[in-house]
């Protein structure tokens, strides 16, 4: 795989596609775990794990698999993942186990894994497949995580399960504190991103225009002489 | 010859089958790929136990020898509507008791694993399981861990969770503490025991004879008899507060054993109706005496466990009665059974109300024992096991046997005052 | 269980959407218009009802017995995914006018965390009457008010009440949507961030039924 190639997937799964905030997907983990940035770090690695296994078999099968029955197969294989990664979580780290609950066994219907497998996965090929998954997962980790720690911190004083002061607003700890988070994150994310868009192309813009300028100049000079 | 002609293949049939196969492929070796990994990564029972255990309690270490079978003499207590499920002993000896709370939100219950350090304190506790308690959660998880830890189980615990907003749940939970804390002070042998105690005083006052008798608590009720009023105080007065009432038994002969008070100990021991035997310091004038005399307690066996029926009042024919069960799930009634002669004098049945309904609320056969508060109506006690055996509730029979116990008591008593008197 | 219990736990103070955090996607997307949010909170519970009803006798009766607990997650989403496609060729039909309502919606309801939630649910409460040892409170985490023993009845009931409630929700939120669309916004905050917090509005209403 060329590095450019490698660059511009792993661009496009931690940023320019973030899954949490650019493409909103996965919300229900989003929303649910984040009250603790560790669960966001367990849930994030469990999603790492099944989206690169995932995207790995999906993109071997890519061309035994009959397009009729793609969903269910990719359904099962995302299905076997999830089940090894939730046994293994709950053989070794039964805390994590015991706080993920049931959000454990729904990474399954999380949008992110069935949606890059159908929109990625299925017609690339494998290296680029896995790093997709990789990247995309770990984009996935580092929203969440972001905001488990601003909810943990107001909402609990806390930071990774160590208390930090007594003050805590519980609001932040609450659904409806998991929603305006969720709701501020994407605003101030989508602000960046589009300020700092904005003069990638303006500096682009300018390059070109100087270079252009110089090209003139230089025929300019050539005329002269 | 039949020449044989080659059928031309259906494109979309072997599409078909393709796609079959390979989903079926796919399911067969994920399937494999699971069971394989659910044999290495597979947990069991026991390590179940220590996670729950961990949060409380660090390297438990369970005493083989040690039978986690609770006794059944002391393994449920209709005061905390309790039950013990399960004992362990640990190396260190330490107990842990797996023990049920009931009286929770929506009468239900909860289940705990309970630390009782070899000091005799509790040493912490954890929910297991709860039936019903929706709210369990708001309990916040830190502070749980404090609550109760460092009590000594001599006696009853009071609740003691500060800052526990779920008041009912709160309950249950002081329930199974109180029932773990019983537990431990009767069969287990730990801190002080007042129960023991009174056992042992009964059994000087008998004498000779009773050294090995068998005493079964009757958890009186605190269902109410008329108002406020409940079974216990009933047979107290304002003096004398009853503590226990022992049924004691050598094998031939059946005792009901009163002890009352709490720095010294009152006995009074009666025997088919009549006082037996009273220690010292108790005289005839005493009002629980003539209370006790007045209110007689019956007997009755259903099956594997023992119901009693006291009658706590009777006002010209209309007895108060309450039934009582010793067993598993405690479940109280307190009739009100009005009774007047038959033709041949014997007593017959003119009226029951239910003044304490025991049957767990919202139960499914409530209605069906309701039922058959109206149907035993008429009863003679020389009909009235043919009257039962017509309308008894299946789905309910203890509560069921109660009520027959308490309407039997009630007839039991008529015919004996008329005896009497004729 | 108290089916009263079920109906203000599933409406209200369980919401999946609300207090859960389940069958979100949906939630956000297909709430612009009120009739969509309609369609498609009945699709969902629709499917939920049908998920219990065949889910509860498949752990309890097959997985269960054979000790093939470990496969309820490939079991349970297959399954679910056969019955949507089930249920489309029947609406398609023999009621055309339902599935011009709820059709278009089925498809996406597969992939409804909502409905595997259920699921797990209505049998992991059936299993912890079976497994002698295993806490609830392991497998649900924080699920509040579903701590209890259920039988068939109750499952398939559950189903409708938690989709009636996720339905409640999302028409909800069309309406709110729709009114939020009149307003002048920041560029920032259009689309989703709105979106969310008027769900974080509703959310705080819900919240309440938890308190009493």
């Amino acid at each position: 795989m060329k590095l450019q190639r490698f660059k511009e997937i792993a661009l496009d799964g931690t940023v320019r596609q973030n899954p949490t905030f650019r493409l909103v997907l996965g919300t229900c983990p989003t929303l649910a775990l984040t009250t603790a940035a560790i669960k966001c770090l367990g849930m994030g690695a469990a999603v790492i794990f099944v989206l690169v296994f995932s995207n790995l078999i999906i993109s071997l099968l890519r061309n035994v698999i009959p397009d009729k029955v793609r969903i269910p197969c990719f359904i099962v294989i995302i299905a076997t993942f999830v089940t090894v990664v939730s046994m293994f979580i709950e053989a070794f780290l039964p805390s994590l186990y015991e706080s993920l609950g049931m959000y454990l066994a729904l990474i399954v219907v999380n949008c992110i894994i069935l949606g890059r497998a159908e929109s990625f996965a299925s017609h690339n090929p494998v290296l680029d497949s896995v790093c997709d998954g990789l990247f995309m997962g770990i984009g996935f980790t580092l929203s969440l995580t972001l905001m488990g720690i601003v909810r943990e911190v107001l909402g609990k004083g806390m930071l990774f399960g160590a208390t930090l002061w007594n003050f805590k607003i519980e609001f932040f700890a609450k659904p409806a504190g998991a929603f305006l988070t969720y709701a501020l994150f994407i605003a101030i994310f989508n602000v960046c991103y589009n300020a700092v868009e904005r003069k990638l192309k303006h500096k682009a813009a300018h390059k070109a225009a100087v270079a252009e300028h110089q090209t003139e100049s230089a025929v300019a000079i050539t005329k002269e002489a | 010859m039949a020449e044989k002609v080659k059928k031309p293949k259906n494109p979309a049939l072997i599409a078909a089958v393709k796609a079959v196969a390979v989903l079926v492929c796919i399911c067969v070796v994920c399937v494999t790929l699971l069971a394989v990994c659910n044999e290495l990564m597979y947990i069991s029972d026991d390590e179940r136990f220590d996670r729950s255990l961990s949060k409380i309690y660090y390297g438990f270490e369970k005493d083989p020898s040690f039978s986690t079978t609770p006794v059944s003499q002391f393994a449920s207590n209709a005061a905390y509507k309790g039950q013990v499920k399960n004992v362990y002993k640990g190396k260190t000896g330490d107990y842990i008791i797996e023990v049920l709370g009931g009286g929770g939100y929506q009468d239900g219950s909860v289940t705990l694993y309970v630390v009782i350090k070899a000091d005799a304190t509790i040493g912490g506790w954890t929910v297991k399981e709860n039936v019903n308690q929706s709210y369990i959660d708001n309990l916040p998880s830190n502070a749980g861990s404090s609550w109760y830890v460092g009590k000594e189980v001599s006696g009853d615990l009071e609740l003691d969770m500060t800052g526990a907003t779920v008041r009912l749940t709160s309950t249950a939970i002081n329930n199974a503490i109180n029932m773990a804390a019983y537990y431990a002070r009767s069969a287990l042998g730990l801190g002080e025991n007042p129960e023991a105690d009174a056992q042992e005083a009964v059994k000087t006052l008998l004498g000779e004879g009773y050294e090995n008798a068998t005493f079964t608590n009757v958890n009186l009720s605190t269902a109410t008899v008329d108002g406020t009023k409940s079974v216990v105080d009933a047979l107290s007065d304002e003096d004398n507060k009853l503590s226990y009432l022992f049924r004691v038994t050598n094998g031939n002969d059946v005792f009901f054993a009163y002890v009352y008070g709490e720095e010294t100990l009152k006995m009074v021991i009666v025997k088919d109706g009549e006082i037996f035997s009273k220690s010292e310091g108790v005289s005839d004038e005493d009002e629980f005496v003539a209370n006790i005399a007045a209110n007689r307690i019956y007997t009755f066996t259903f099956g594997n466990y023992n119901a009693y029926a006291i009658i706590t009042g009777n006002a010209e024919g209309e007895y108060t009665v309450a039934g009582l069960k010793v067993g598993v799930t405690p479940k109280d009634y307190v009739l009100s059974v009005k009774i007047e002669a038959d033709t041949d004098g014997k007593g017959k049945v003119s009226a029951i109300t239910a003044k304490s309904n025991g049957y767990v609320p919202q139960g499914p056969a409530q209605t069906d024992t309701d039922k058959l508060l109206t149907s035993l109506v008429g009863a003679r006690l020389d009909n009235i096991e043919s009257l039962y055996n017509t309308n008894k509730v299946t789905g309910a029979t203890q509560s069921a046997n109660l009520i027959r116990a308490a309407v039997e008591a009630a007839l039991t008593a008529f015919d004996a005052a008329n005896a009497s008197s004729n | 269980m108290d089916v009263f219990a079920i109906i203000i736990a599933a409406l209200f103070a369980d919401n999946f959407v609300l207090s859960q955090f389940l069958g979100i996607c949906p939630f956000l997307g297909v709430s612009k218009k009120i009739s969509s949010a309609a369609g498609m909170g009945l699709a969902v519970t629709a499917v939920m009802v049908i998920t219990c009803a065949v889910c509860y006798p498949i752990y309890t009766f097959l997985l269960a017995p054979l000790g093939l607990q470990y496969l309820n997650i490939l079991v349970f989403i297959l399954v679910i995914a056969a019955l949507v496609q089930i249920l489309e060729m029947v609406l398609k039909r023999f009621s055309p006018g339902l599935y011009s309502a709820m059709g278009i919606y089925l498809p996406l309801v597969t992939t409804n965390c909502a409905i595997l939630g259920i699921a797990k649910i209505v049998t992991a409460v059936a299993a912890s009457e079976a497994e002698a040892g295993y806490t609830l409170d392991v497998i649900f985490g924080k699920f509040v008010n579903i701590h209890m023993a259920m039988g068939y009845g109750e499952a398939v009931l559950s189903g409708l009440f938690y989709g009636l409630g996720f339905t409640l929700a999302i028409v909800l939120l069309a309406g709110l949507r729709i009114k939020a669309d009149k307003l002048h916004v920041a560029k920032a905050l259009k689309g989703f961030p709105i979106t969310m917090l008027a769900a974080c509005f509703m959310a705080m209403a819900f919240y309440v039924f938890t308190l009493i």
